[in-house]
């Protein structure tokens, strides 16, 4: 007999292991192969949330070009659109105390962004277009 | 878990296997229902029988872990499952050295000596070489154990522990001259008993 059997003969093997050991074997390995997976998963469903999100601006800019949004030309026929006839008592004050009897005025106005200040059309019918220094400047609404 | 399907599964070969794992990790399963009973059995001559169940889980969960460095032999996983298997061993030596040391009491079940003299014998013979394999240096003795009691090829050995062939031939020659010596005197002790 060889050294190599006699170790064979030496050590011998356990019983084949049954199918308990198995199934805690396949448990365990199962155990380790649901842990694997999240920690690829996280970085797949950020991948499809940012494609999701760049997708939508895409889609979203495509829109607003083709309806118009970033355009700046606006035509006499769009502020004719928006115009709007108000009616205000207008008081004219040199000093406190010191004003005008109060009169009654009938003007169309077109009111934009506080920022664009607010559009009139003078009795002549031409726009005068009465722009805020600044945002400060306008009155609290 | 398990793959989708099995049938499938049980006809490819452990390559297509551990390649298929990727896309469908249950697929690893197979593998383990393929190889688990010759690790086990590798173990438990090296181990004692709790710590071998143990350690031929943590085998195939590091390997499912290590998949992306699988070293084929000939199509097959378990000259690296057995690699893999070893160097759980390794981190377990006080454990081994004392399955070396001494007679193991969870082998009496299993242990098919009838006769008393036969067993006597028997553990002096597995004393000697439980001695003459501590001595080895850890390589040593992993590739005597993997020759012995696994019973792979010098290139199945290599695979096993990454190393060239060559260099696995010549320390097994080395390490069973030194194993012989040490044995000389139990061997001739056998056959005056079996003469006589």
């Amino acid at each position: 007999m060889d050294e190599l059997a006699m170790i064979r003969e030496a050590f011998p093997a356990a019983p084949d292991p049954d199918v308990a050991m198995l199934a805690r074997a396949q448990l365990r390995l199962d155990a380790v192969i649901r842990a694997d997976r999240p920690r690829h998963a996280p970085w797949r469903t950020i991948a499809l949330a940012a494609a999701a999100v760049a997708l939508l601006v895409a889609g979203l800019a495509t829109a607003a070009v083709a309806t118009g949004l970033f355009d700046r030309d606006v035509t006499r026929a769009d502020l004719d659109a928006r115009v709007e006839t108000v009616t205000r008592t207008v008081s004219v004050c040199r000093a406190a105390g010191d004003c005008s009897p109060p009169r009654v005025e009938t003007l169309k106005e077109i009111m934009g962004d506080q920022a664009d200040g607010v559009l009139f059309i003078d009795p002549d019918g031409r726009y005068v277009q009465v722009t805020p220094a600044g945002n400060d400047a306008l009155p609290a609404v | 878990m398990r793959p989708h399907n099995q049938q499938d599964a049980s006809r490819l070969d452990d390559v297509e296997l551990i390649a298929r794992s990727f896309d469908e990790p249950e697929a690893f399963g197979s593998l383990l229902e393929r190889h688990h009973r010759p690790v086990y059995r590798y173990l438990s001559r090296r181990l004692s029988v709790d710590a071998a169940e143990e350690c031929a889980q943590e085998t195939f969960t590091r390997a499912f872990a290590a998949r992306g460095a699988f070293r084929p032999y000939r199509d097959s996983a378990l000259p690296w499952l057995y690699g893999i298997a070893t160097n759980v061993v390794r981190e377990r030596r006080r454990e081994e050295q004392r399955v070396l040391a001494g007679p193991r009491a969870d082998a009496v079940a299993w242990d098919d000596a009838d006769d008393a003299v036969d067993r006597v014998a028997a553990g002096e013979l597995r004393r000697r070489l439980g001695k003459a394999l501590a001595e080895l240096s850890p390589v040593d003795r992993d590739i005597v154990m993997l020759a012995a009691v696994a019973e792979l090829s010098a290139a199945e050995i290599a695979t096993a522990l990454d190393t060239d062939s060559r260099t696995v031939s010549t320390r097994l020659w080395r390490s069973l001259g030194r194993l012989r010596a040490t044995l000389e005197d139990q061997l001739l002790g056998r056959e005056r008993s079996h003469h006589g």
